[in-house]
């Protein structure tokens, strides 16, 4: 550097107004408590994440499972017959029943 | 890991100031700027991770962001207008009136180069930096910085030599 680029370095600029710092320090931290961080998901699961994917792989056979048992399929005619069949005269019977054990106890209904 | 925000204002800011001021010849561009460089780095905590010169890349962001504030304005005259406003701004006052002269001189000389010199005459002047890093910070091949810097200190010196002689 020659003696003339020496002089235009030891111009000093203006600094920025103190009242600035403030403001954009302020402005930053808003922005950035509501910015998701894009690493956190990963984060969170980091310590496994084999086994949180394990994890969410069987309760999504779960869900299909217990789906298909309660949706009527013609393609699970085996899960069907498993399944006790609520409909009919079930409740009134029990009613009947519940009525003659009364008599035959003699109690006050 | 997110970075100190404070920190990285305390260290950079004053240094990023100056360059956007030079740059822009906008106080209200300079302000959106730098806040724009700071909300960067808040909304993203990992940019600066791996980052082995943290000045260099904030200058790299706060001259993309400069440019981009070119390219949004109305009007190259527009930009003319405001710096033509702003040009005794630049500088801090000082006491001896004879080298405030000289500062306006040099402020209204800068005024007058295109803005790509300006960049690489304010990194290389008072960011001490290489041609080199300058090269790396504006995204040019190293000779273009010196080429420009060249170009840039004939017309300055061409410009102010009669003050700078009458002031030696």
């Amino acid at each position: 550097m020659n003696d003339f680029e020496q002089k235009l370095a030891r111009q000093n600029f203006r600094q920025p107004p103190a009242e600035l710092r403030a403001k954009i320090l302020r402005v930053c931290e808003s922005a950035a408590l509501a910015t998701v961080p894009a690493g956190s998901w990963r984060e969170w699961l980091w310590p496994s994440p084999r086994a949180w994917a394990a994890l969410a792989a069987l309760w999504a056979l779960f869900a299909a499972d217990q789906f298909l048992v309660t949706e009527p399929s013609p393609r699970r005619p085996a899960l069907q017959a498993v399944v006790p069949d609520h409909s009919g005269p079930g409740p009134l019977l029990t009613f009947h029943n519940s009525h003659d054990l009364l008599r035959t106890l003699e109690l006050p209904n | 890991m997110p970075p100190d925000l404070e920190q990285l204002y305390d260290d950079h800011a004053s240094a990023l100031f100056a360059f956007l001021l030079n740059v822009t010849r906008s106080e209200a561009d300079t302000r959106d700027a730098l806040q724009e460089v700071f909300l960067k780095i808040a909304t993203r905590p990992g940019l600066l991770d791996g980052v082995n010169a943290p000045r260099s890349f904030l200058f790299r962001l706060a001259h993309r962001q400069a440019i981009d504030g070119y390219r949004r304005r109305a009007s190259h005259e527009q930009a003319l207008t405001r710096a033509a406003a702003e040009l005794t701004q630049l500088f801090a006052p000082g006491a001896d009136p004879d080298e405030d002269n000289f500062r306006e001189a040099v402020a209204c000389a800068l005024a007058g180069l295109p803005e790509e010199q300006r960049a690489v005459v304010h990194l290389k002047l008072w960011e001490q930096m290489t041609f080199a890093e300058i090269a790396d910070t504006l995204g040019i091949p190293a000779n273009t910085a010196a080429s420009r810097y060249r170009y840039a200190i004939d017309k300055l010196q061409a410009h102010l030599r009669p003050l700078y002689e009458e002031l030696r």
